[in-house]
C-alpha cells in the first residue's frame, strides 16, 4: 500500500481507482446488476449525497469489470457522461472517446436522435454479430452512464421556463431509443441513469422518460445501522488501519439521519484519518474531538489533558469553531479554518502569483467565488458552475486576475481538502494553475448546506437578487417607454437602490451569473453589459430627473389632469358606439335561428324515407336464404348414396382377403409340424449334455457359494469374529471348487475380516511427515521424512511394525518437498527452497546437486548401482555418478514436465508427463521417442527385469509394457480405474502393485497378465493415498500413505487363508446361514 | 429489489432499570413485543441483552445501584459479549441527569459486540436491533479446502487448462474459469472458495483489463491489507497491466516470461506461504 493513502475520499464521489475501498452496497451493487442484466437499464435515483455516483464508479462499474455480471461478450466498453451545458455534445465526445469513432460523425448521427447511438455502436467494430466462435472474445458490450441526469434540469441552457432544449429532448430520446432497441434486438448495450429524486417529477417533460423510469429505478435505500458500521471501519481495515468500536459508535448514533449523512460522514472520517497520523493510529474519540466533531468531556483524564495541550497551540480563529462541537460542525469548522487561512496559504504557495492583495482582497475572492458557485433554484440551494474568468469579472477590480483568483482559492482544490473541483497535486503546477477558461464547481451540496458562512452568503446574494430583479423591471419599463422621463426613479425608490447599488456594486458579469435565458453566451454577455450600462444610466437620469421634478412639479400635475379628462371623453364615445353594434347583432342571430328550424324538418322526412327502403331489403335477404338450404340439402343426400356404395366395394375386398390367409395358414401348419419333431430329436441330445454340465455346475455353486460367502464377510457385523467365520468358510467352499485361493473376492474379505479383527493394523509414524519409503533385502524398512530423518522399521514375529533406529544426521532446516529412494541406501531429495542433494547412507555422505530451481520428482540408480539418474519436475535431467563426486555424468533439459524416469545401462528412460516415453542414450546425447503423447497423461513406470520389460502407468488406468530389448511395444491392460500413480514390482513374486487415484491397490500376476487381479481396497488403505510403496523379499507390499501411517500386505491369498484356517472358530450355525445367505441356499 | 424480511427469530434479555427508567423499560418491552421479538427472563439463553440508562448512575462502581440487579446484569452481559452475543445500551438521552459523567465513562469502553444507541424513538432503537440481529456474513457455498484456488478468464481458457492441468497432479487445485455469458454470479463462490484455500492465483494472458478489475474487487472483499490468504497474479508481461496492482499489499505480482515455468512459480509462491 502506498504511503499515506486514505480510504476515506472526503466529500468527492469514490473514484473506480478507489472502489477498493467502497464499502457498505455490496447488496445494493449487485441489484443494480440483476437489474442491468434483466432490463438493460438502471435508472438510480436518491437523495443528494446518498452516494449515487459512487455507487455507479466505484460500485457498479468494477464489478462489471471483474466479470460479475452476464452480458454477450467477455469485455467491456464504458461510456459515461455528464450532461453539463450540452448534453448532447457531451455524450458525442464520450461516445467517439470510448468507441473511437471520429467526434463528428458520432454527432450527425447522434443529433437525429433515435437509433444514433446503436448506429454507431454497430459501426464501431465492438459489436460482432457474425456468428463467429471468437465473436465473445472480439467484441465488446457497452454501458452508457448518464451521470448527474439532473443537470438537464438544472442548467439553464437545457431547461428553461419548464421546457427542455432541443439538444437535451434529443439526448433524452437517443438514450432511451437505445435501450428499446436493446430491449428488442437482444444487443449487448446497457443505460444507467443517477439522478437526484428531487427532480422526478420533471422527467414527464421527456415523453416516454417517466415510463422508462418507472420500468427500471432503483431508489437508493438509506444504509442500516449495520451497512454503516461497514463504511465507517472496513475502508480502514482494508488500508491496514483500525477504527476503534466505540468511536463507530459515536461516529453512528452522532449522525444525523437525512441530508447529508453520508458525505459528512465521509468528510469526517477523511478528517480522522489525517488526524491519527494517516491511519497509523487506530481512528479514536479523541481524534473527532479535535476536528472539533465531538465534545472533550467523553475523554479520559489523559486523553483529556493531551487534547488541552494540542488545543492550546491553535490559532485563535480556529477555536472558536470549538465552542459547539457536532459532527455536522466538521465540515463547517473544516472550511471556515481555510477561509481564515486561504491568505496565508496563497502567500506561501503560490509563487507564480501576484503578491499584492490585502487578506480582505482575499476573503473578498473567496466570498465572490462561493457565492457565484452556488445559486437559489426553485428555493434549493443548488452549485452553479463558473469559470474562473467569470468570477473574476464578477469581482470586477483591476488589480485583481484570474491568476490571484485561482492562486487563492487553490487552498480549497488542494488534494488534501477537496472542497473544490478540479482538485490540485502537491507539486504539480499544471494543476495548480487555471486558465480563466477552467470551470469551477463546488465538490459537493453538502459544502452549501453546511458551511455556516456560505450560507449566509447566500442569503446575502439572493436579497441582492431580488433588489437587483425590482430594480431592473423598472430600467426596463423606463427602456419600453422611449426612456420617457416618467419612468425613472421617484425619490423614495431611489434612496433604497442607490444604497442597494453601492453596497452590491453589481457588474455584467454578476448580471451575467443570473441571466437564465437560453440564449449564445455571446449575446449574453452583450447583454449584460448593455443592461450594465441601461442600469446606471438609469440610476444617472433618475437622480437628474428628480433635481429638475422639484421645479416643474405643478406644471406636471395641471398637465396630468388634462390627459385625464381627455381620456375620459373618448371612453364615453366608445361606449356609444358599442351599444348600436350589439342590437345588430341580436337581429342578425333571430334570423339565424329560424333557417336551423326549417332546416331540422326537412332532415326528419328524409330520414322516414330511408327507414322504408331497409324494410324492402331485408325481406329479399331471406327469401335468399331459404332457397340456399334447399340446395344445400339436395348435396348432402348425393354425397350420402356415394359413401353407401363405396362401403359395399371395401367389405367385399375384405371377404376375399380373409379366403387367401385361410389357405396360407393351412400350409405353415403343415411346416410346423415337421420342424417340432426335429426339435424333439434335438432335447433328447441336449439332455445328454446337461447331466455332464451338472457335474461342472456343483463345482461353480461352491465357488459361487465361496463367493457369496466373501462378499457377506466384507460387511460390517457387530461381531467382528462373524467376518472371520464367513472368511473361514468362503476358505472352503472355495477348497471345494477351486484349485487355489487367489481368488479376488476372498483375498479381500480375508483382509476385511483381518482387519476387522486389528489382526491387519496400520502402524502411525512418529515426527513429520515421510515423503517416501523403501525395504532393503534383510527386511529392514526405512522411511525419509520432511526434517531429513531416517528412520528404520522392521516387521516383528507378531506381525506389528516396530521402530528400531532414527538417523538424523542429514537434518535439513528447509522443509523437505520431496525425496525418492533410488535404492534403499541412496536418497534424492529436494527442499522447499528447491535445493537438491543426494544422499549416500553407505558412506554417510550428502552432495548438493547442481540443479537448484527446480523440484525433484524422480530418482532411480541403474542395476550395477554405478550410477543415479535423478528428474526434476521441469525437464531437468542428470545422470550422478554413484562415487561420491558431484559432478554429473550427462545433464539434459527436456523442455516438458518430468513424472518418472528409468535408468539402464546407458539408457535413460524419461516418462514427461504429457505421456510420452523418452529413450536418452546418455553417451550418444540421442533421444529417441519409444511411446507418443495418446492425450493421456503419465505419471509412473516400474522395470519388470525378469521379462525385460518396462510397464507405464497412464492416467486413464491402463498400462503400456515395452521391451526394453528392442523398444517395441507389447501388451496393454487396464491396470485401475483412474489415474496410476505409483507402480513397483516384486521379482519374488512375479507381482506388479499399481497404486491409482481412487485410493485403490491391484496386484497384478505378470505370469498371466489376463488373470483377475488381487485388489486391496480403499478401506485397507485407511481411505488414503499411496505416497510411496515397496516389496520386501517375502512378497509383502509396504504402502506409505498421505496420512502418515505404514501399511503391509502379504501379496499371496494363500497366507491369509492359512492363518484363518488355523483359528478355532465356530462353524457357522444354520439361523446365521439363514440370515446371511438365505435359505436358497441353504436348501441346495 | 429484495426486502430484508428479517426472518431470523432471536431471543432478547431486558435487564432491570434504575427507578427513573422504569416506564421507559415498559414500553420498550411493548416495542419489542410488537416487532416478534420474544424476551426471556434468563440472561444465559438470551441472544442479546438491553441495558438502559437513565438520570442515576446504576453500573459505575462509585454509583449508587453498583449491587442492585440492573448492575449486576450489565456486568454479566459485558464477560458473555461474543460473536454470537450482543450487548445494546441504550440511553433515551433526554432522561439524563445533569450529570452524565458515568455515560461517557460506558461510551469511552465500547467494544465489539456491544452497540450503544441514544436515539430517542425505542422504535428506531428496536429497528437496528434487528437489523444487527439479522446481520450476516455471505455463506459459503460448494466451497472445499484446496491449496490453490486458480482463476482465470475464459478468454484465457486454453492456456490456463494447461496450467491447471500440470497443477492438478502435483497439488490440491480448485478452478474456476470466468464467463461474462454464462450467466453465474460468480462472486460469492469466489469468496467463499478463496477462504478455504492456502492461495489464490489469478492467472491471465489476453484478459490483462479485466485481470486488474477482478484482482482490485476480490482483494477488497476479501479483506484487503487484513486478508488471510494472499493472492498470486500471474500474467503475461507484454501487457503491463500489473503495476497497477503495487499499490495493494497482500498481492504478490508475477510476469509470465516462459509459459511451462507458470506451474512451477505458482508452487514456490505456496511453498512460502505455508512456510510463514
Amino acid at each position: 500500500m502506498k504511503a499515506g493513502i486514505c480510504p476515506y475520499p472526503g466529500l468527492r464521489p469514490f473514484t473506480e481507482e478507489e472502489s477498493i475501498f467502497f464499502k457498505g452496497r455490496d447488496l445494493h451493487i449487485r441489484q443494480i446488476v440483476k437489474m442491468l442484466e434483466q432490463n438493460k437499464m438502471a435508472f438510480i435515483t436518491g437523495a443528494s449525497g446518498d452516494g449515487k455516483s459512487s455507487m455507479v464508479y466505484a460500485g457498479v462499474i468494477p464489478y462489471i469489470r471483474a466479470g460479475f455480471s452476464t452480458a454477450e461478450y467477455n469485455s467491456w466498453v464504458f461510456c459515461d457522461f455528464k450532461p453539463q451545458r450540452n448534453p448532447l455534445e457531451s455524450l458525442a465526445k464520450s461516445v467517439s472517446q470510448q468507441l473511437q469513432v471520429p467526434y463528428d460523425q458520432v454527432i450527425e448521427r447522434i443529433s437525429n436522435g433515435f437509433s444514433g447511438l446503436v448506429d454507431v455502436y454497430k459501426m464501431s467494430g465492438f459489436y460482432v454479430s457474425d456468428g463467429s466462435p471468437d465473436a465473445k472474445n472480439r467484441g465488446k458490450n457497452l454501458l452508457v452512464v448518464a451521470d448527474q441526469f439532473e443537470e438537464v434540469f438544472t442548467m439553464n441552457e437545457n431547461f428553461h421556463n419548464g421546457l427542455p432544449s432541443n439538444d437535451s429532448y434529443t439526448s433524452v430520446n437517443v438514450l432511451l431509443e437505445t435501450i428499446r432497441l436493446s430491449i428488442v434486438e437482444n444487443l449487448p448495450v446497457y443505460v444507467i441513469f443517477t439522478m437526484r429524486s428531487d427532480y422526478i417529477s420533471q422527467c414527464t417533460v421527456f415523453r416516454d422518460l417517466p415510463e422508462f423510469v418507472a420500468y427500471s429505478q432503483f431508489f437508493v435505500p438509506q444504509l442500516k445501522r449495520t451497512e454503516i458500521l461497514q463504511v465507517i471501519e472496513q475502508p480502514a481495515l482494508l488500508a491496514g488501519g483500525s477504527v476503534s468500536s466505540r468511536l463507530s459508535e459515536v461516529l453512528i448514533n452522532n449522525l444525523t439521519s437525512g441530508f447529508d449523512y453520508l458525505p459528512v460522514l465521509q468528510h469526517t472520517l477523511n478528517l480522522l484519518w489525517k488526524m491519527a497520523d494517516n491511519g497509523s493510529k487506530p481512528l479514536d474519540i479523541i481524534h473527532l474531538v479535535k476536528i472539533a466533531g465531538l465534545p472533550k468531556d467523553i475523554l479520559g483524564n489523559n486523553e483529556r489533558e493531551e487534547f488541552n495541550r494540542w488545543y492550546q497551540q491553535l490559532p485563535e480563529y480556529q477555536k472558536k469553531y470549538y465552542e459547539h462541537p457536532d459532527l455536522d460542525n466538521v465540515l463547517n469548522a473544516h472550511a471556515g479554518c481555510l477561509y481564515e487561512s486561504a491568505f496565508d496559504y496563497y502567500m506561501s504557495h503560490a509563487d507564480w502569483a501576484d503578491k499584492t492583495i490585502t487578506p480582505e482582497d482575499a476573503k473578498l475572492i473567496i466570498k465572490t467565488a462561493f457565492t457565484s458557485l452556488t445559486k437559489i433554484d426553485d428555493n434549493r440551494q443548488v452549485r452553479n458552475r463558473c469559470t474562473l474568468s467569470e468570477i473574476t469579472g464578477i469581482i470586477s477590480k483591476p488589480e485583481i486576475t484570474s491568476a490571484t483568483v485561482c492562486a487563492v482559492l487553490n487552498i480549497f482544490r488542494d488534494e488534501d481538502n477537496t472542497l473544490l473541483r478540479p482538485f490540485s497535486v502537491k507539486g504539480d503546477l499544471k494543476t495548480q494553475y487555471l486558465g480563466g477558461d477552467t470551470v469551477l464547481d463546488i465538490t459537493h451540496e453538502a459544502l452549501i448546506r453546511n458551511w455556516k458562512m456560505l450560507s449566509e452568503w447566500n442569503h446575502e446574494e439572493y436579497e441582492n437578487l431580488n433588489v437587483y430583479n425590482d430594480y431592473n423591471t423598472q430600467v426596463q419599463r423606463w427602456v419600453d417607454s422611449g426612456r420617457n422621463p416618467k419612468f425613472l426613479l421617484a425619490p423614495g425608490n431611489y434612496a433604497i437602490f442607490s444604497k442597494w447599488y453601492d453596497k452590491c456594486r453589481p457588474n455584467k458579469y454578476w448580471i451575467l451569473k443570473h441571466d437564465n435565458t437560453q440564449r449564445p453566451e455571446k449575446e449574453k454577455i452583450r447583454t449584460a453589459a448593455n443592461r450594465m450600462v441601461l442600469c446606471e444610466e438609469y440610476l444617472q437620469r433618475s437622480n437628474e430627473a428628480i433635481i429638475a421634478a422639484e421645479k416643474s412639479h405643478r406644471r406636471k400635475v395641471v398637465a396630468t389632469i388634462s390627459a385625464l379628462l381627455v381620456f375620459i371623453a373618448g371612453l364615453l364615445i366608445f361606449s356609444n358606439w358599442a351599444m348600436i353594434e350589439k342590437e345588430k347583432a341580436e337581429e342578425q342571430k333571430e334570423i339565424a335561428e329560424n333557417q336551423k328550424a326549417e332546416a331540422e324538418y326537412q332532415k326528419d322526412i328524409a330520414d322516414s324515407l330511408l327507414q322504408d327502403v331497409n324494410k324492402a331489403k331485408n325481406i329479399a335477404q331471406e327469401m335468399s336464404d331459404s332457397l340456399q338450404v334447399v340446395v344445400k340439402q339436395t348435396i348432402e343426400a348425393k354425397l350420402e348414396s356415394d359413401r353407401a356404395r363405396r362401403q359395399a366395394i371395401v367389405a367385399l375386398d375384405s371377404a376375399e382377403r380373409s379366403n387367401r390367409r385361410a389357405e396360407r395358414n393351412l400350409h405353415l401348419a403343415e411346416e410346423r409340424r415337421k420342424e417340432a419333431d426335429k426339435e424333439r430329436q434335438n432335447v433328447i441330445e441336449q439332455m445328454k449334455l446337461t447331466a455332464k454340465a451338472n457335474s461342472e455346475a456343483a463345482r461353480l455353486y461352491y465357488v459361487a457359494l465361496c463367493n457369496t460367502l466373501a462378499m457377506k464377510a466384507k460387511n460390517q457385523y457387530e461381531d467382528k469374529s462373524l467376518n472371520l467365520r464367513l472368511a473361514k468358510t468362503a476358505c472352503e467352499m472355495n477348497r471345494k471348487g477351486s484349485e487355489n485361493n487367489k481368488n479376488a473376492d476372498l483375498y479381500e474379505a480375508m483382509l476385511f475380516a483381518l482387519e476387522q479383527n486389528k489382526m491387519i493394523r496400520p502402524f502411525k509414524l512418529d515426527g513429520g511427515m515421510a515423503k517416501s519409503i523403501s525395504v532393503a533385502s534383510d527386511g529392514t524398512i526405512s522411511t525419509f521424512d520432511e526434517n531429513g530423518y531416517i528412520k528404520k522399521y522392521s516387521v516383528a514375529r507378531d506381525g506389528n511394525i516396530t521402530a528400531t533406529k532414527q538417523l538424523s544426521d542429514f537434518e535439513s532446516k528447509v522443509q523437505m518437498d520431496n525425496a525418492v529412494f533410488a535404492t534403499s541406501s541412496l536418497i534424492v531429495c529436494s527442499a522447499k527452497d528447491r535445493k537438491s542433494y543426494l544422499i549416500d547412507l553407505n558412506k554417510n555422505v550428502r552432495i548438493e546437486l547442481p540443479v537448484d530451481n527446480d523440484y525433484v520428482i524422480a530418482a532411480c540408480s541403474s542395476p550395477n548401482r554405478k550410477q543415479c539418474a535423478v528428474a526434476y519436475t521441469y525437464g531437468e535431467v542428470i545422470v550422478m555418478p554413484a562415487d561420491g563426486s558431484s559432478t554429473p555424468v550427462a545433464v539434459k533439459n527436456f523442455g516438458t514436465m518430468i513424472t518418472d524416469i528409468h535408468l539402464n545401462g546407458n539408457n535413460t528412460y524419461v516418462l514427461t508427463h504429457d505421456g510420452r516415453l523418452l529413450k536418452w542414450d546418455t553417451q550418444a546425447g540421442e533421444v529417441k521417442t519409444l511411446l507418443s503423447s495418446g492425450g493421456q497423461r503419465a505419471f509412473c513406470m516400474t522395470e519388470i527385469p525378469d521379462k525385460k520389460m518396462l510397464a507405464v502407468c497412464f492416467s486413464d488406468g491402463k498400462v503400456q509394457f515395452v521391451n526394453l530389448s528392442d523398444d517395441s511395444l507389447a501388451e496393454r491392460i487396464t491396470g485401475g480405474h483412474s489415474k496410476l500413480e505409483n507402480a513397483v514390482y516384486s521379482s519374488e513374486t512375479g507381482i506388479l502393485a499399481l497404486s491409482s487415484a481412487d485410493k485403490r491397490i491391484s496386484l497384478f500376476n505378470t505370469n498371466d497378465l489376463n488373470d483377475k487381479p488381487l485388489v486391496i481396497e480403499e478401506h485397507s488403505l485407511g481411505n488414503q493415498k499411496v505416497k510411496s510403496m515397496a516389496f520386501d523379499n517375502e512378497g509383502r507390499l509396504f504402502a506409505l500413505t498421505d496420512d502418515n501411517h505404514l501399511r503391509y500386505w502379504e501379496t499371496d491369498p494363500d497366507k491369509y487363508a492359512a492363518v484363518i484356517s488355523k483359528m478355532n472358530l465356530a462353524p457357522l450355525s444354520d439361523t446365521e446361514w439363514d440370515l446371511i445367505l438365505g435359505r436358497e441356499f441353504a436348501q441346495k | 429489489m429484495e426486502l430484508n424480511l428479517y426472518k431470523r427469530k432471536f431471543k432478547v434479555f431486558l435487564a432491570e432499570v434504575s427507578p427513573d427508567m422504569t416506564a421507559w423499560r415498559s414500553r420498550l418491552s411493548c416495542v419489542l413485543n410488537n416487532a416478534g421479538i420474544a424476551v426471556v427472563p434468563d440472561l444465559q439463553t438470551a441472544d442479546c441483552s438491553i441495558h438502559l440508562l437513565g438520570g442515576q448512575d446504576i453500573y459505575s462502581k462509585d454509583g449508587k445501584g453498583y449491587n442492585t440487579p440492573a448492575g449486576s446484569q450489565f456486568r454479566t452481559a459485558k464477560t458473555l459479549c461474543s460473536k454470537d452475543f450482543k450487548m445494546f445500551v441504550w440511553n433515551p438521552s433526554d432522561m439524563l441527569g445533569a450529570d452524565n459523567q458515568y455515560i461517557n465513562d460506558i461510551r469511552r469502553d465500547i467494544v465489539e459486540n456491544t452497540v450503544y444507541s441514544d436515539k430517542k424513538s425505542p422504535i428506531i432503537f428496536v429497528e437496528d436491533i434487528r437489523n444487527i440481529m439479522n446481520f450476516k456474513q455471505q455463506e459459503s457455498r460448494r466451497s472445499e479446502a484446496t491449496d490453490i484456488f486458480f482463476l482465470f478468464n475464459e478468454l484465457d481458457g486454453d492456456s490456463a487448462l494447461g496450467i491447471y492441468n500440470m497443477l492438478k497432479d502435483f497439488q490440491k487445485v480448485r478452478k474456476l474459469g470466468i464467463s461474462l455469458s454464462s450467466g453465474i454470479d460468480y462472486n460469492p463462490f469466489v469468496l467463499s472458495q478463496l477462504s478455504e484455500s492456502k492461495i489464490g492465483v489469478v492467472y491471465y494472458d489476453c484478459a490483462s483489463d479485466w485481470a486488474v478489475s477482478f484482482v482490485r474487487q476480490i482483494w477488497k472483499d476479501s479483506g484487503g491489507n487484513s486478508a488471510k490468504i494472499p493472492l498470486f497474479v500471474i500474467g503475461n508481461s507484454q501487457h503491463a497491466k500489473l503495476e497497477q496492482l503495487t499499490i495493494l499489499k497482500n498481492i504478490a505480482e508475477c510476469a509470465i516470461n516462459e509459459q511451462r515455468r507458470i506451474p512451477l512459480d505458482i508452487k514456490v509462491f505456496l511453498d512460502k506461504t505455508t512456510k510463514k
